[in-house]
C-alpha cells in the first residue's frame, strides 16, 4: 500500500465532517493505487487531489451529512420533537413525585402572586393617557428650582411662562392651563361631599380625549358655569340630564350645570369631577412677578409636532425672561418638558397634580415582590437539589447512551419551567382573589383596571418562564455535572452530609421573615383592639347619628326631645372620631404668629351630653360681644402668657374676627386614633351643623327609633332617614387596620409556607444523604432519636440565630417606625406575639424533621446497604 | 420524476449487474471507463450511486476491509427487484422500437 497525499486526505476528512467516508476513501486509495502503476506518483497525486474536489463537493457527500444530521442521537434539526421528549419526560416525572411537586408549585404560586401583582400593575400604568389622541404628541412644563443649594422638581409651571410660549410659538397647536387648587364641597343629604375639580379652559377638552356627553366645552367659558363627570351626574342627581341644574357649594357660591362628561377611560393621571373656568378666578394669574414664582398648582398642557429636544430648547429660551424676578427670591429656575405618557410611572415631582405612581413606590413594591419570589425560587432549587438522589439512575442511563450535558440541561430546564406554569395558573387564581383588596389600599388605586387583557396574559406566561428559567439553571447545571458511573452506582457526586452555609443563611433568613410577619400581625390586632376598647373621651354609647338636611335644628330638637326613650340632643358640623376636615387660623398675642387649628361647630349641650371634661371656664356658648368659643388644651398650650393678663388675653383673633376664649376643653381624641390631638376651636354656629345626635336611654332602642322615624318623617318627608349608631361609625373608622392585619397576614401566610418548605427540602437533603448511616447505626441498635436529635440541633441552632436578629429587629420596626405612624397606639411588639410566633415557628421545623426521620428510620436498613 | 431511469444510470445498474458480488466503487468505475470508454470522477459516480440508492433501485452494505484499501471497507451495491422491473421496461420498449423501425438500422 502506497500513501496517498496526506494534507489531501485531511482535507477530506474535513469536508465530510460527521458524514460517512471510510467508503468513498476506500475506492479513492484503490484508484490512486492503479494510477501509480500506470502513470507514475505525479499524475497519480495530482488525480487523488482532483478526485478529492470533486467528491467533496459532490451530491454523494452532501446527502450524506444531511442524512448524518438526522441521527437518533444528534437532536440538531429535530428540537421540536426533543422538546416535545423533555415534556413527555418532565410531566412523568412530575407525576411521580407529587409531593415535592405539590409543595414546589404551591410555593412558587404564592412567590409569585404578588410579582404577577406588581407585573399587572406595572403594565396598567404603562396605558395611562394613551387613550388621548396624538398622545405622544402631549407634553406639559415642569420646573426645577434651586434655591441656595436646595433643589426641587415642580411638576408645575409659571402661569407667566405659558402665556408666552401660546404667544410667541406656532409649533404648539393646542394648549391648555390648569389651577388644581379647586376643593368645593357640596351639601347633599346632609353629608358633605368633598370635591376635586380643576379650573381651566374648553381648549381642555380638545387637547384630552374626555368626550362630552352632553352640552358643549364652551360652556366653561362663563364662570359661573361648570362642567361635571359622569359620575358625579349619577351621584348628585341620579341622572346625566342635568343641563341647566345647580350646584351649591359650601365656599365657592353655585354653579351652573353647563355639560357632563360622558364616562372615559379610568387609565389617566387626571382625577376630577368638575372642571371650572380660570379666568374668572384668581387663579392662573399670569401677569408680573406672581406670575412667575407663585406657580403653585398651576400646570401647563400642550400639544406639539417639534422633537422634545427642540422643545426643550423654546421653554428654556422663554424661561430666561422671568428669572429676574426668581432672583429676587434668590432663585434658580428651569424648565423642562415631559410627555403625558411618561407621567406614568415616572419621577416623584412635588406639586403634583392628579395620580402618580412614582418610582420610587414601584421600586419598593417590586423589591417587596422580589423579597417574597426569590426564597421560593431558592427553595425549588434547595428541593430539586436535594431530589437529585432520585434522579441519578436517570440521568447516569442518558449519559451512558450518549447524552451530552446540554440535554440534560434542558430536560431540567423544561421541568422547571412546567412546574412554574401550573404555578402560574395557581398564582393567577391568587392574584384574582388578593387584587380587590389591594387596590382598596392603595391610594388613587381605582384607576388601576387589572384587566386580565391578552397581553397581560402573554407577560404572565413570559414572566413564568422566565422564572422558570432563572430557578432551573442551578440544579440543572448541578445535575448535568454527575459523572456517568457514580450516577449509574446512585454515589452522588456531592455526597456531603453537612448543608452548606449559603443555605443555612438562606433559611434563616427566611425565618426572620416569617416571624417578622408574624410579630406583625400581633402588633396590628393588639392595636386594633386598643383602639376599640380605648376611651376616646367622649361618650360613644347609646348614641344615635343623624345626617341633617334642613337647619331648623330647633324644631327638630324640640320634636325629637318629646320622644320616650330620648335622653337628650345635641348638634355638631362633625361626627366625633371621624377625621376633620374644617381648618383655620388662629393668631398669637401679637399677631405675628398663626396656629393652624380644626374647627368644630357644636351646639351648646355638646360638651355636656358627649361627657367631654372642661379643664376650666363654661362650656355654654353665646353670642355676646364678641364671639365666644372654646379651645382644647393642646391650642392652650401653644397660645402664651393666658394668666397674666386674663381679661385681655381671652380676646383672640380667629381668621378675620376676634373671639373670646369662656372655657378650655380638656384633650380628647375627636380625630381617629391615628391623628395626633392637634388644636382645636368649638364655635357655636346654628347653619353649620350637619349632624344630629341623639342619646337614648338604652332601654328598648328599637322602639325609640322607630318612634324617631316617625317624628323625622313628618318634619321632613322628602328626605330620608338614615340612622346610625356612634359606636359602630367609630369601629367602622378603624376598617383600614383591617387591611393592613390583612397585607400582614397575606404576606406572613407567603413567608411561613415557603420557608417550612425551604426547611422541608433541606431536612429531604440531609436525611437522604444519612441513609446509609442510619442504616448502620440502626443496625448496631441506634433508635430514631439519634437523628432526629441530631438534625434537630442544626435546626434549632438556625432558629436561634433568626430568633435573635428577628424580635430586636421587629421591636425596632414595629415600636419605633410603626407605631409612630399610627401614633397614640399603645406600646408596640408584646411577649405574646413573640411568644406564639416563635412557637409556630419551631412546631412547624421540628415537625418537618420528625416527618421525615421518620421516614427514613423506616426503610428496612438491608435496603440500604445491600449494593455495598 | 421517480422511477425514471436516465442514460447513464441504466448503465451504471446494467455494470453492476455484470460485476454482481464485486460492485464497488472502483469497480464499477473501471468497468464504465473500460467497457463504455467514458472517463468520469467518482464524486460523479458516488452521486448518481446515491440517487439510486434513493429511488429504491439500489441498495448497499459494507463489506470487509482489505489492505489494498489502506483497511478501509468497500460499500457493495445490489440492484433490486424494482431496478430489475425499470431495466426490462426499458428494453422491451428499445426493443419494440427496434422492431416497428422502417428504416433499415443494421450497418455495414
Amino acid at each position: 500500500m502506497h500513501k496517498a497525499p496526506k494534507l489531501a486526505t485531511k482535507l477530506f476528512h474535513w469536508a465530510s465532517g460527521q458524514a460517512q467516508n471510510e467508503d468513498l476513501l476506500g475506492d479513492l486509495q484503490e484508484l490512486y493505487e492503479d494510477k501509480l502503476e500506470s502513470k507514475g506518483e505525479f499524475r497519480a497525486r495530482l488525480f487523488y487531489w482532483l478526485e478529492v474536489i470533486k467528491l467533496s463537493f459532490s451530491y454523494a457527500l452532501r446527502k450524506r451529512k444531511k442524512d448524518r444530521s438526522f441521527s437518533n442521537y444528534y437532536s440538531g434539526q429535530k428540537l421540536n420533537t426533543m422538546i416535545l421528549n423533555y415534556i413527555k419526560i418532565s410531566i412523568r416525572n412530575i407525576k411521580k413525585q407529587k409531593l415535592f411537586t405539590g409543595l414546589n408549585v404551591f410555593g412558587l404560586a404564592l412567590g409569585m402572586s404578588v410579582a404577577l401583582l406588581c407585573l399587572a400593575m406595572v403594565s396598567d400604568l404603562k396605558q395611562f393617557d394613551r387613550f388621548h389622541q396624538d398622545s405622544e404628541d402631549i407634553y406639559r412644563i415642569t420646573t426645577k428650582l434651586t434655591t441656595s443649594g436646595d433643589r426641587n422638581h415642580f411638576a408645575s409651571s409659571p402661569p407667566a411662562l405659558a402665556e408666552l410660549l401660546r404667544n410667541s410659538t406656532q409649533q404648539i397647536t393646542n394648549s391648555a392651563v390648569i389651577n388644581d387648587h379647586f376643593f368645593p364641597t357640596i351639601k347633599s343629604l346632609g353629608e358633605p361631599i368633598q370635591m376635586y375639580g380643576y379650573y381651566t379652559e374648553p381648549s381642555f377638552l380638545e387637547l384630552f380625549d374626555f368626550k362630552l356627553q352632553r352640552g358643549n366645552a364652551n360652556v366653561i367659558d362663563n364662570p359661573r358655569s361648570v362642567i361635571i363627570t359622569h359620575e358625579l351626574a349619577e351621584k348628585l342627581f341620579n341622572s346625566t340630564d342635568v343641563i341647566g341644574k345647580t350646584v351649591e357649594t359650601e365656599r365657592d357660591g353655585i354653579f351652573e350645570i353647563g355639560g357632563v362628561l360622558a364616562p372615559f377611560p379610568q387609565r389617566t393621571h387626571f382625577k376630577f369631577d368638575l372642571l371650572a373656568n380660570i379666568s374668572g378666578t384668581n387663579r392662573g394669574n399670569n401677569i408680573g412677578a406672581a406670575g412667575w414664582t407663585d406657580f403653585s398648582g398651576n400646570y401647563f398642557y400642550f400639544k406639539s409636532e417639534a422633537s422634545r429636544g427642540d422643545l426643550e430648547t423654546i421653554v428654556s429660551n422663554l424661561g430666561q425672561s422671568g428669572q429676574a424676578f426668581f432672583d429676587l427670591e434668590s432663585s434658580q429656575a428651569s424648565y423642562h418638558v415631559q410627555a403625558i405618557t411618561e407621567i406614568n410611572p415616572g419621577p416623584n415631582y412635588s406639586d403634583r397634580i392628579g395620580v402618580i405612581f412614582g418610582y420610587d413606590g414601584l421600586l419598593y413594591f417590586i423589591g417587596v415582590s422580589l423579597m417574597v419570589l426569590i426564597p421560593a425560587c431558592f427553595n425549588y432549587i434547595n428541593m430539586a437539589i436535594a431530589n437529585t438522589l432520585n434522579r441519578t439512575k436517570e440521568i447516569g442511563i442518558r449519559k451512558i447512551i450518549g447524552s451530552p450535558n446540554k440535554f440534560i440541561i434542558r430536560q431540567f430546564l423544561v421541568e422547571t419551567i412546567i412546574v412554574c406554569i401550573i404555578s402560574l395558573l395557581l398564582s393567577t387564581v391568587l392574584f384574582n382573589l388578593v387584587k380587590g383588596e389591594f387596590t382598596s389600599m392603595l391610594v388613587g388605586a381605582e384607576a388601576l383596571t387589572f384587566e386580565m387583557t391578552p397581553l397581560v396574559i402573554i407577560m404572565f406566561l413570559g414572566f413564568a418562564i422566565l422564572t422558570g428559567l432563572v430557578t432551573g439553571v442551578l440544579p440543572a447545571l448541578y445535575l448535568a455535572r454527575i459523572a456517568p458511573i457514580s450516577a449509574i452506582n446512585n454515589r452522588a457526586s456531592n455526597k456531603k452530609v453537612s448543608i452548606s452555609g449559603f443555605r443555612k443563611g438562606l433559611l434563616v433568613f427566611q425565618f426572620i421573615l416569617s416571624l417578622s410577619f408574624m410579630i406583625g400581625i400581633g402588633v396590628v390586632l393588639r392595636q386594633y383592639s386598643h383602639t376599640i376598647t380605648y376611651d376616646p373621651g367622649f361618650a360613644k354609647e347609646n348614641r344615635i347619628i343623624l345626617p341633617l338636611e334642613s337647619n331648623n335644628v330647633a324644631v327638630l330638637q324640640n320634636e325629637l326631645q318629646a320622644i320616650n326613650g330620648v335622653e337628650d340632643i345635641s348638634f355638631s358640623s362633625n361626627i366625633p372620631g371621624l377625621p376633620l376636615n374644617k381648618t383655620n387660623y388662629f393668631y398669637s398675642d401679637d399677631l405675628t404668629d398663626s396656629i393652624l387649628v380644626r374647627e368644630v361647630y357644636i351646639s351648646e349641650e355638646f360638651i355636656d351630653k358627649m361627657n367631654l371634661k372642661m379643664v376650666w371656664g363654661e362650656s355654654q356658648l353665646s353670642d355676646v360681644q364678641f364671639e365666644q368659643v372654646l379651645v382644647n388644651e393642646k391650642l392652650l398650650s401653644l397660645l402664651n402668657n393666658i394668666e397674666n393678663n386674663p381679661q385681655d388675653s381671652l380676646i383672640r383673633q380667629l381668621a378675620d374676627r376676634q373671639v373670646q376664649i369662656v372655657g378650655i376643653v380638656a384633650d380628647y381624641n375627636h380625630e381617629p386614633l391615628n391623628e395626633r390631638i392637634e388644636p382645636m376651636v368649638m364655635r357655636l354656629n346654628e347653619s353649620a351643623y350637619n349632624y344630629a345626635i341623639i342619646e337614648l336611654n338604652g332601654v328598648n332602642g328599637d322602639a325609640t327609633l322607630a318612634n324617631i322615624e316617625a317624628a323625622w318623617n313628618k318634619l321632613q318627608p322628602e328626605s330620608q332617614f338614615q340612622p346610625r349608631y356612634l359606636e359602630s361609625i367609630v369601629a367602622q373608622s378603624y376598617d383600614f387596620m383591617f387591611t393592613a392585619m390583612k397585607i400582614f397576614g397575606f404576606l406572613a401566610l407567603i413567608s411561613i409556607t415557603i420557608s417550612s418548605l425551604g426547611l422541608l427540602g433541606m431536612v429531604v437533603y440531609s436525611t437522604e444523604n444519612r441513609r446509609k448511616e442510619v442504616a448502620i447505626r440502626k443496625i448496631l441498635g441506634a433508635n430514631a432519636m439519634t437523628l432526629f436529635g441530631n438534625l434537630s440541633g442544626m435546626f434549632l441552632k438556625l432558629w436561634l440565630i433568626a430568633l435573635l436578629i428577628a424580635i430586636p429587629g421587629a421591636y425596632f420596626f414595629y415600636d419605633n417606625l410603626f407605631v409612630n405612624i399610627y401614633n397614640k397606639f399603645s406600646g408596640g411588639v408584646h411577649f405574646a406575639e413573640v411568644f406564639v410566633s416563635s412557637l409556630l415557628t419551631i412546631i412547624i421545623g421540628l415537625s418537618a424533621i420528625f416527618w421525615q426521620s421518620r421516614r427514613i428510620i423506616r426503610i428496612n436498613p438491608a435496603e440500604n446497604l445491600r449494593n455495598d | 420524476m421517480k422511477g425514471y431511469l436516465g442514460e447513464f444510470e441504466e448503465l451504471v445498474l446494467l455494470t453492476i449487474a455484470n460485476l454482481a458480488e464485486e460492485a464497488y466503487g472502483t469497480t464499477i468505475l473501471e468497468m464504465i471507463e473500460q467497457q463504455a470508454n467514458r472517463k468520469m470522477s467518482l464524486g460523479a459516480l458516488h452521486s448518481t450511486l446515491t440517487r439510486l440508492e434513493e429511488k429504491g433501485f439500489l441498495v448497499s452494505y459494507l463489506g470487509e476491509p482489505t489492505a489494498k484499501r489502506g483497511g478501509r471497507r468497500k460499500r457493495y451495491f445490489e440492484i433490486t427487484q424494482s431496478a430489475k422491473e425499470a431495466l426490462n421496461n426499458m428494453k422491451s420498449l428499445r426493443d419494440e422500437l427496434w422492431q416497428n423501425s422502417k428504416i433499415n438500422l443494421s450497418v455495414g
